[in-house]
């Protein structure tokens, strides 16, 4: 979500709809209501099945046939053709169900696989319905399906919650109670971001197993598996459509032989998968049609699995595409709970049912912040230059998209977004040329200002300071007010102080100095909480001409008159 | 005195009737209530909240919960206010002291607000004329002489 500058209303309080809107958003939420509710009933229903299973018998039974049989050119053709013995109640049964609702494989490796895992012959267990003992499957339904319920309660929660929210009678300002709300806001602020990271990393570790992991550790394996002659039964390009538009998968159905017996396989490579981008693909089928006899790799350990294409290669990268989801949400996840950075939670301590304690909530003096502290830029040069570039890429690359499919009347109309473009490349330049700036370093001392308090302020400059011809040291106190209007969350600014510490031309002075500073008695101090701030910095300006002048803005820390004195007291 | 909120009343009152403290000072006065039915608990709350153009942002310093109260009672109470933050009102933010008396279940509840700074009053944050909003986003003197805008300092 981008910061932008806006105006509007704040205060967290929003307007009432009116009756139409109401009705309008009503409609919206009960669609949202009644979908929920559907899906809800039919995963329930599948859950009730799956659950009922459980109590099925677990019988000894006989694999009697298990092979994989073609069916047509559908989208699985495939078969799973199974059939096997089991006695129950003194009977004996034959069933032909390998798992309730399942016809057929889209690939010939997943149908081969179930043949290997219940060959011919062999004794395993199947589950019997007690209520018609010639109902049995060999695999029961997961219950895990139990879990997907969870899902649609969002939108049954988003659905009745919307609609009580859009008509319950709201409380006057003055009746609603505020601790509450901090309260459950508190635990928000720390757990609601945490919840969203732990997706990330939860979507990232899931999707680091098959994406990453496996097709690495496949591919690893198969150095050693034993390259065998094969025959192309089957190639084709397999077209997947999607709301993203068609993906196409590389299809080759094989034959091949190994220690006296005949396989079949139709693993092109460890990845899998589809993507967009037809013409490489066709290239590969065509040339495995053509081939007199292709090399395929077969696995000595298990000679029905086997491979085409094996080693390290490019579409192996997708490996690594989990990794930014596994971080990120690692990392956010580690942050928030910490709570590192997080100033607001320092300054808003909850202390229920802990009667008459002093709570100290703002900042803590700590070592140092009565003696001197080299001040930090809030914004560096390489930043500064770093966040006009991406801006500026990412501004002129959604533009670039709409003026190449454009035609010359639209054209026009897209200008005052060019105009912009080229403005953002030219402070690109213009950051560039800032890098080459003389840098100013601050000392204050103390650290941190006690309102009406004093403080001395050294600087000094690096690089070529001649250059600059005038130099400004100005202290200023802004409020700072963030506030969510529609989907954007807008930041304005106010100053309410500016006083002008020193001016010079003197290049003596403007290459090292030094000046005092008296902080009003009656102004407010350093506050930060999550939306509202009071930051004071000390700015420094200088001229130079011809070049993009010298504006750094250094944050400085002013805290409370008595919170200084009672503990110094 | 406190207003009449919902089914009953509850007050907060601050002895000598005194609204404003400096920082680190002893707020104490008493809490009444006069409910219809019983409630399960009061909680008398020191908090700040911020009003404005920012969304609200709220910090509660203390919550002195009394279970099972009855429907009729009163109740002393004394907090020691910290350094800060100090009240104060700005062109964009105002931060707003006050105690709050809740009861539950429901949604009944008073305020009372307090100032808390060491002058005696809130703190007032004007804007310096003519540097008010985006003044950051304003061309500095080397787009000025580039845009040819007369810059007072070239």
């Amino acid at each position: 979500m981008g910061t932008v500058d806006c105006h509007g209303t704040g205060d967290g309080v929003s307007k009432p709809a009116s009756i139409l809107g109401r009705l309008g958003l009503s409609l919206f939420f009960l669609f949202f209501f009644a979908m929920g509710s559907l899906f809800e009933v039919l995963i329930l229903r599948e859950s009730g099945r799956a659950l009922g299973q459980r109590s099925w018998r677990k019988t000894p039974c006989t694999i009697v046939t298990s092979e994989v049989q073609e069916r047509g050119d559908g989208e699985s053709p495939y078969a799973f053709i199974i059939s096997y013995r089991y006695s129950y109640g003194g009977k004996t049964h034959s069933g032909s169900v390998y798992k309730r609702g399942y016809s057929a494989s889209s690939t010939y490796s997943a149908a081969q696989d179930l043949v290997q895992r219940y060959p011919v012959g062999q004794a395993t267990v199947c589950y019997v319905s007690p209520a018609n003992a010639d109902e049995a499957v060999l695999k029961r339904d997961s219950i895990l399906i139990g879990l997907v319920a969870l899902f649609p309660l969002i939108f049954i929660a988003v659905g009745a919650g919307g609609i009580y929210f859009l008509w319950r009678k709201p409380l006057p300002a003055q009746a609603r109670p505020i601790a509450p709300i901090a309260v459950g806001a508190k635990g928000k602020s720390r757990y609601a971001p945490a919840v969203f990271f732990a997706v990330f990393a939860i979507a990232g570790g899931a999707m680091l197993y098959p994406l990453g992991i496996r097709p690495i550790a496949q591919t690893l394996d198969a150095e050693s598996w034993a390259s065998t002659p094969c025959k192309v039964l089957r190639a084709e390009v397999r077209s997947q459509d999607s709301d993203d538009g068609t993906t196409y998968s590389v299809y080759i159905l094989y034959q091949y032989e190994f220690g006296g017996r005949t396989y079949k396989a139709d693993r092109y490579d460890f990845v899998g998968g589809s993507s967009s981008g037809y013409e490489g693909k066709a290239r590969v089928v065509a040339r495995y049609q053509s081939a007199v006899k292709p090399i395929c790799y077969v696995n000595p350990k298990n000679p029905s699995q086997a491979v085409l294409k094996r080693g390290f290669h490019a579409k192996l990268l997708l490996a690594l595409l989990p990794l930014p989801f596994l971080l990120v949400g690692v990392g956010g996840l580690v942050y928030t709970v910490r709570g590192k950075g997080r100033e607001a939670s320092r300054l808003a301590v909850l202390t229920e049912r802990v009667p008459d304690r002093r709570v100290d909530s703002l900042s803590v003096l700590r070592a140092g912040d009565a003696g001197p502290a080299v001040l930090r830029p809030r914004f560096s040069a390489p930043g500064k230059l770093v966040g006009a570039v991406v801006i500026a890429v990412f501004w002129n690359g959604i533009i670039s998209i709409f003026v190449s499919g454009a035609g010359s009347f639209e054209k026009i109309f897209l200008l005052p977004f060019i105009a912009i473009g080229v403005g953002l490349i030219g402070l690109v330049i213009y950051q560039f040329l800032a890098l080459f700036n003389p840098r100013p370093a601050l000392e204050l001392s103390p650290a941190v200002i006690p309102v009406g308090g004093t403080a001395a302020l050294r600087w000094s400059f690096a690089g070529q300071v001649s250059r600059i011809t005038e130099l400004a040291v100005t202290l200023r106190g802004i409020e700072e007010a963030k506030y969510r209007k529609g989907t954007s969350t807008c930041t304005d600014k106010n100053t309410f102080c500016e006083m002008e510490l020193y001016r010079t031309s003197n290049l003596a002075e403007i290459a090292s100095g030094q000046v005092g500073l008296v902080l009003p008695g009656d102004t407010m101090h350093s506050f930060k909480a999550d939306n509202n701030k009071i930051i004071w910095s000390i700015e420094i300006r200088g001229d130079i001409k011809r070049w993009p002048d010298v504006k750094e803005s250094f944050e400085i820390e002013v805290m409370p008159a008595d919170g200084r004195q009672n503990r110094h007291g | 005195m406190g207003d009449k909120i919902g089914m009953g009343e509850l007050n907060i009152e601050l002895n000598d009737a005194r609204n404003a403290f400096a920082p680190g000072e002893q707020v104490e006065g008493r809490i009444e209530w006069s409910l219809d039915a019983n409630p399960d608990a009061l909680t008398l709350s020191l908090l700040w909240y911020t009003s404005g153009k920012g969304t609200r942002d709220i910090g509660v310093l203390y919550a002195n919960r009394i279970d099972s109260p009855g429907a009729l009672g009163s109740d002393k109470f004394s907090f020691t206010l910290p350094p800060g933050p100090y009240s104060f009102s700005g062109k964009l933010i105002s931060l707003i002291w006050a105690l709050e008396l809740t009861c539950t279940p429901g949604s009944d509840t008073v305020r009372k607000e307090i100032v808390v700074s060491p002058i005696g009053r809130e703190i007032l944050l004007t804007s310096v004329a003519g540097q008010g909003e985006g003044k950051d986003n304003q061309p500095g003197p080397f787009l000025k002489r580039i845009l040819g805008v007369p810059y007072a300092g070239a």
